[in-house]
Formats: structure tokens, sequence, C-alpha cells
């Protein structure tokens, strides 16, 4: 027997072991994680009703779930997260208030520190879905993690918490250049942190970073913050930076409320750039209907179109 | 002379042995890689859900174009489908590419379609006459063009493109279904780094013996085929594991035609696909890869592994024959097309790694193993190899191969679980150990014979594969006013 035919012999009962070990680990991984699905399944179904059950309850015992441990303790966390995203109210607090005292959310809180990234960014998760009071600092902080995924699960996070004092360190992602989070997760924060965020939006209205100052002049436009329009009209009037002012206008359009006209018609008569006026022009003739044109109607255009012709020469 | 054949018969088997040793090492580390991509993602928490990514305003729209000739066994169920995908704001435009069947009739009796007036990009090439546009009453997501057939698939979808009206695009085929959610993980992929992306492909599993109701794939099952069972490792190996692996090495120069999103714009910048490409969807990205390139543009062609597209894979042999000898003509025709890229270093890991990847293993590979296994062949016939050690050599590279499809099936148990039934997973294993002993061989010889039809230039032609329809639980009826017949 050569030297070949020995690195030949033993290649080929190398790769015959590899062959029946992967077979074997196969095998073993789908019937094991079958009978785990199962497993976890009836233990769900076991403790789903005592959730609903206490949630029922005037004054429920929580601390028989605070002795459970091992899966069926990480059992009631998941299914308590999984039940407070759909909850509002006293049944959510009462969950929350459960998870609190089963220490949930102190090793959450604590996790965001953890090695692993994958940890990091559960705990992130878990922190956001539960609305925790004291959240804020400990995600806010969580936006600089150097892992991608972290970050970004940290501000969805925020945007959950239901907090107006969080759109500032949402906003404040997009003032540096290397934009640690994408612009589209901030925004969708922003919208989940609704109607009562928007006095705080407006403030950044005059932030030093035109990106920022953009996204929230857009944020506001799909929000329909009505009580924006006046800032709105500042902005597109008076700030300089390049599309500011288009991004300003269009934003006053989306809203669509009470002042909406107003602000388009001084906008199409007073601004300084062309490309804005025209824009607030041709907003308006769209919100004129055509075929149920009136005189409210023409008193509105008639206006505008003859200032443009005299600045138009 | 014996001797001097003998030599060179010995060396070159060695040469033989040494390439399949280096091609299989490669596509391991390949589907290593993949897998430990696809595990690694599916284990960690997504940034953003689902819900969001549809309750978002700026969520990009979708036009989903599929082309269709002589479609009638699955259009109905294909267009339910797609219309009932979840996502915020997208369209379904389907092009009748001069069927000679009922597909139109079919589409028109369940969607009820009326002529209207569209918009076509004159940017887009579009050969076969199109004439006219349709928009559905019953959901006026669904707009139908007819035009007439230009004997290519690339015309029908360019016919498509020109008419879809969204940020996005996505192209697919007539025999596909989506999973429900799968525009809406494209979406998510895509406003996670929307300036860079300019396209993404999905992957791609057979849809053959699986339940289908209406457009909705139900139960995935094994197909009942071993033709199309082999398939099935071969898709999971290949366009699942190996993208992501080509994906994450930013060198991704295969997106299939069943499941490509592209931003509307940028196809429109390139005149749409190639009319005389028969790998289309592979010219399409090598051609956005150049165009970015030279443009000098920070850019991101991706595949993701979640969103899923079930097409019917061929079933026979004959098929199977018609569709790889296509590919591997297709694959020559694009490597010879964009051979400047080649070794290229402006066109960085594209020139560098994926296309010569693509030149030596998989175009050349099959002619290497064709004429390897004819060598062995010859051989033996002649007495000229030492019998001990050819079978030797043969068993440690059948072996290999087997570990790499056995790998295979562990990382998809180890992910995805598509298969549940203990008994399709034994099918698919087996199968991947058929496709070594046999199928393998058979399909080398398919795709030397699409490289010589290549080399050849005969007149080349884009031919439709016979469709058996989705396996439905309510098979019929089909469409509306026939359920309401009966």
């Amino acid at each position: 027997m050569t030297g070949f035919d020995l690195i030949l012999l033993l290649t080929l009962f190398v790769l015959a072991g590899t062959l029946l070990a992967v077979i074997a680990v196969t095998v073993f991984h789908h019937f094991w994680t079958r009978r785990r699905i199962l497993q976890r399944k009836a233990l769900a179904d076991e403790i789903r009703p005592q959730l609903m059950t206490m949630l029922l309850e005037d004054d429920p015992d929580l601390s028989r779930f605070e002795t459970e441990q091992g899966l069926r303790s990480r059992m009631i966390d998941d299914l308590a997260e999984a039940l407070i995203g759909k909850l509002r109210g006293a049944d959510r607090e009462r969950l929350v208030l459960l998870l609190e005292r089963k220490g949930t959310l102190e090793r959450a809180r604590l996790e965001l520190s953890s090695r692993r990234a994958p940890a990091r960014a559960r705990a992130a998760q878990l922190l956001g879905s539960t609305g925790a009071s004291g959240a804020l600092p400990f995600l806010a902080a969580a936006l600089h993690d150097p892992n991608r995924t972290v970050r970004e699960v940290a501000t969805r996070s925020i945007g959950r918490l239901a907090n107006p004092a969080a759109a500032g360190p949402l906003l404040s992602l997009l003032a540096t250049e290397d934009r640690p989070v994408p612009e589209h997760l901030v925004r969708m924060a922003l919208f989940r942190l609704g109607r009562p965020a928007i006095p705080e939006l407006i403030r950044e209205l005059e932030h030093r970073s035109p990106d920022v100052r953009r996204c929230t002049a857009d944020v506001l436009g799909h929000l329909g913050a009505f009580e924006a329009i006046e800032h709105l009209t500042e902005m597109a009037l008076f700030d300089d930076h390049d599309g500011m002012g288009t991004t300003a206008v269009a934003a006053i359009d989306r809203i669509d409320g009470p002042g909406t006209a107003d602000a388009l018609q001084r906008l199409a008569v007073e601004s300084s750039n062309s490309t804005v006026r025209e824009a607030a022009s041709a907003m308006i003739a769209r919100r004129v209907d055509t075929t149920t044109v009136d005189d409210e109607d023409i008193e509105l255009v008639q206006p505008i179109e003859s200032e443009l012709a005299v600045r138009n020469g | 002379m014996v001797e001097i054949v003998k030599l060179l018969l010995g060396w070159f088997d060695q040469f033989v042995l040494f390439y399949f040793l280096l091609f299989n090492s490669i596509f391991l580390v390949l589907v290593l890689a993949g897998g430990a991509e696809v595990i690694r993602a599916r284990r960690h928490v997504q940034p953003i859900s689902l819900d969001e990514v549809f309750a978002y305003p700026l969520t990009p729209s979708t036009s989903v174009v599929v082309p269709a000739f002589n479609e009638e066994l699955t259009i109905i169920d294909s267009v339910h489908g797609m219309l009932n995908l979840r996502y915020p704001s997208h369209e379904v435009v389907v092009v009748d590419d001069g069927s000679t069947d009922r597909t139109f009739e079919l589409l028109d009796e369940e969607f009820d379609l009326e002529p209207v007036e569209t918009t076509i990009d004159p940017a887009i090439r579009v050969m076969g006459t199109i004439l006219g546009t349709f928009r559905s009453r019953v959901d006026n997501r669904l707009i139908v063009v007819r035009k007439v057939n230009a004997k290519t698939r690339s015309d029908a979808v360019n016919a498509g493109l020109a008419v879809a009206g969204k940020t996005l695009v996505c192209m697919t085929d007539a025999d596909s279904i989506f999973d429900p959610d799968a525009l809406l993980l494209v979406a998510r992929a895509y406003l996670r780094d929307p300036e860079r992306i300019v396209g993404i492909g999905g992957t791609i599993r057979a849809i053959n013996g699986s339940s289908v109701t209406r457009g909705y794939l139900e139960d995935a099952k094994a197909p009942s085929t071993w033709t199309a069972r082999i398939q099935v490792v071969e898709y999971l190996r290949s366009f699942l594991l190996g993208r992501v692996a080509w994906s994450r090495l930013k060198a991704l120069i295969i997106v299939s035609g069943a499941f490509g999103v592209y931003r509307r714009e940028l196809l429109s910048e390139l005149g749409g696909l190639d009319p005389a490409a028969l790998a289309e969807d592979a010219e399409l990205v090598v051609r956005v890869h150049k165009h970015m390139r030279d443009s000098g543009a920070d850019y991101e062609l991706a595949f993701l592994p979640d969103p899923v597209c079930w097409t019917e894979v061929p079933n026979s042999l004959t098929q199977l024959a018609k569709q790889r000898r296509r590919w591997s003509r297709g694959l020559a025709e694009v490597l010879w097309v964009h051979r400047r890229m080649m070794f290229n270093p402006k066109y960085g890991r594209i020139g560098l790694v994926a296309l010569p990847y693509y030149l030596l293993f998989e175009l050349l590979g099959a002619v290497i193993e064709f004429v390897g296994v004819g060598a062995v062949l010859l051989g033996f016939a002649l007495d000229l190899v030492n019998t001990r050690m050819a079978i030797l050599v043969a068993v440690v590279a059948l072996l290999y191969a087997m570990v790499l499809s056995a790998v295979t099936i562990l990382i998809e148990e180890f992910s995805y679980r598509r298969y549940t039934r203990p008994r399709d997973l034994l099918t698919v294993a087996l199968a991947g150990f058929i496709e070594i002993t046999g199928f393998r061989q058979v399909h080398a010889f398919w795709r030397t014979h699409g490289l010589i039809s290549a080399l050849r230039r005969t007149e080349s032609t884009w031919e439709k594969p016979d469709r058996e329809g989705f396996g439905t639980a309510d098979t019929k009826p089909r469409t509306r006013a026939a359920a309401s017949a009966s």
C-alpha cells in the first residue's frame, strides 16, 4: 500500500465518519426539536390560562409566578411579553408589574451590558415591549452600542416607550455623520411615539442639524400636527438649507388641517424661494376642485395668481 | 504509446480529483458560511417587526410583474396569491405574452377586466407590440397587459416593467407563489438601507407536491417525483445557502428571475432586461453591478433567505434537461458578454472572485466532470487504470459530495424546518444522495451540451417548460365564474 493509498483510505474514513455524524445530528435534532416544540406548547397551554385568570382577579397573588424556575419561568416571561403588546391600561400594567417583581426587567437592564450582542438586543427588545418606566436612559445608551442590530432594536424599543422625551435621543442619531441607525428606523420610532411627542418635535425644528430638521418636519407632516403649521411655515420661509423649504411645505400640505390653506397661501406669496412658491401654488391648485369651484375658492386663488404674475413679471 | 496514454490519463485523473476536491471544498465553505449566516439571522432579534413595516407610511410601493405565456393551469391561483400578499401598497402586473390557451379569458372571467389607458415607460425596450392594457374591476390593483409574443421571457417582463408604476419592482413567474409576508420581508431589508440597496433576491423553493389553495401554500411537502426531490436539495444548497454566502461576500451575481426585486428607476435607467439573453436574470444582475461600479456608486445587491417564492420545478428529466441546457448556455452568454469585467480589479469582488468562479467551476466544471467520467470509463475499458485506486478515488469524491448534501439538509433542519414530517426529511436526504450517484453526471452532460450550443451560437429561443399546475386541496373549480356555475 502506497502513501497515496493510505491518504485516500484515511480521507475515506474521515468522510464516512463525518457523513454518519451529520446524519445522526440531523435525525437527533429533528426529533429533539419536535419534542421541544410539543413540550413548550403544552407548557404554554398550561400557563396562558393562569395568566389570563390573574388578569381577571381583583387582587391577584403574583408570588405564585415569582417562584417559578427554568423553562417555566422563561415561558411566563415570553407569554407576558407577548400579551403586553396586545393589552392596554390596568391589565398591561399588571403584567409589567409581574415582570418587575420576577426580576425579569432588572435582569434585562443588566443584560444591556452583556458581552453577547444577541443578549443585549433581546434585553433592549424586552424593555421596549414592556414600556418599562425608567428604561429610557438605558435604551438611549444602547443607541450607541457597537453592534448595529442592538442599536436598531434599541431605537425601536425607545419608540415603544410612549415617552415624548424619547424624541430628542432618537433625533440626535441623525445629527451625526456616521448615522449609527438608518433614518427610516428613527422615523418609525418617532411615528410610534405619536402625537404626544409633537411639542418635543416642534422644539427640534430649531435643531442645528439640517437632517434632524428635515426628518422632524416630515414626521410632523405624517402625524398631522396642525399645531406645528406656524413653525413649519417659518421654516419654509426662513430656513435656507437646501431642500428644507420644500420639505416644510410638503409637511404643511400633508397635515391638511385648520390653517393649512392659509399657510400655503402665505408661502405662495411671501417665500423668496421660487421652488417653495411653485410647490405651494401647485398644492393650492390641487386643493381647489375644478368641478365645484365656488366663490370662496376663487377668492383664495385669485390674489395668489395676481401676486405671482407680478413677481414673475 | 500505451505507456504515454496511461501516463496522461493518470495525470488527468489526478487533475480531476484535485479539481473536484477543490470545487467541493469551496462549495462546502460557501454552504457553511451561508448556513452560519442563516442560523445567526434566525436567532437574532429583528429590529423592525413586519407589522411596523406594514403600518409605516414610507414603506416603498411595489409592482409585482408576472409574465404569462400559456399559463392557464396556474395563473388564477398565482394572481390570487400575489394580490393576497400582505403589503400596504402593491399592484400586480400580469403580462399575457400572446398566450394561445385560455390564460387571458380565465383572467377576464375571474377578475372582470376593463381596457384602460396606462403610461408606458419609453426607456424600457419592448419588442412585441403591446395590444392593450386592462384593469380589474374586482380588484383595481391588478393590471393585465396583452402583447405579441416575441419568443423571449425578457420581453414579457419588460412590457410589465414599462407599465409598472411603483417604487420597487418584483419580477416573478406565473407558476410561482410567494409566502404571504415575502414582500414585507423584502421591504424591511430595503428600509434598513434604502440609499444603498438597489436590488434584493429572495429564496426559491420547489412547490411540487405541496398543497395550494387560492394562491396560498397550505402545507409544504416533499415532491412526489425523484427528479423534483433532487432539485429540492439543489435549490437548498445553491439557491439558498450558496447565495447567502455570495451576498455576504458582496459578490452576488445571480438573483433568480422568479424572485428579484429592484428599484424601478434603476431598471428604467438600464432599459430593462436584455431581450437577447437566455439567462436574463443573471445578465441583469451583472449589468447592475457594472452600471453601479462604473458610476462609482456605493451600493448593495442583497440576497435574503427568509422571503420565499415557491415555484414549480420540472418533474420530468426531459424538461429538466431543457432547463439546465438553457441555464448553462445562458451563463456562458452572460460571461461572454461581460468578459471585460472578468479579472478586472475595477469591478472588485465581482470581477476578481465571482465571475472567475462561475467560469471555472459553474461553467467549465460540467465539462471537466463529464470528460473526467469519460476518461475513467475509457481507462477501465483499455485497462489503463488501477481499478482499486480508481474505485477508492471515486468513493472519496462521492462521499465528499454526500457530506456536502448532508450538511445542507442539516442546516435546513437547524434553520427553517420547512419539511416537518420525518418522511419528507428522509425523502429529501435520500434525494441528496441519489443526486451524487448518477444525476450529477447526467446533469454535467446537459450543462456541457448547453455550453457547446453557446459556443456554436445556434439560434436560441426561450421554451416555456410544461406545467402540471399546483397541487391544490380543492383543485376545481379554479375561477370565480366556475365556482358560481358549480
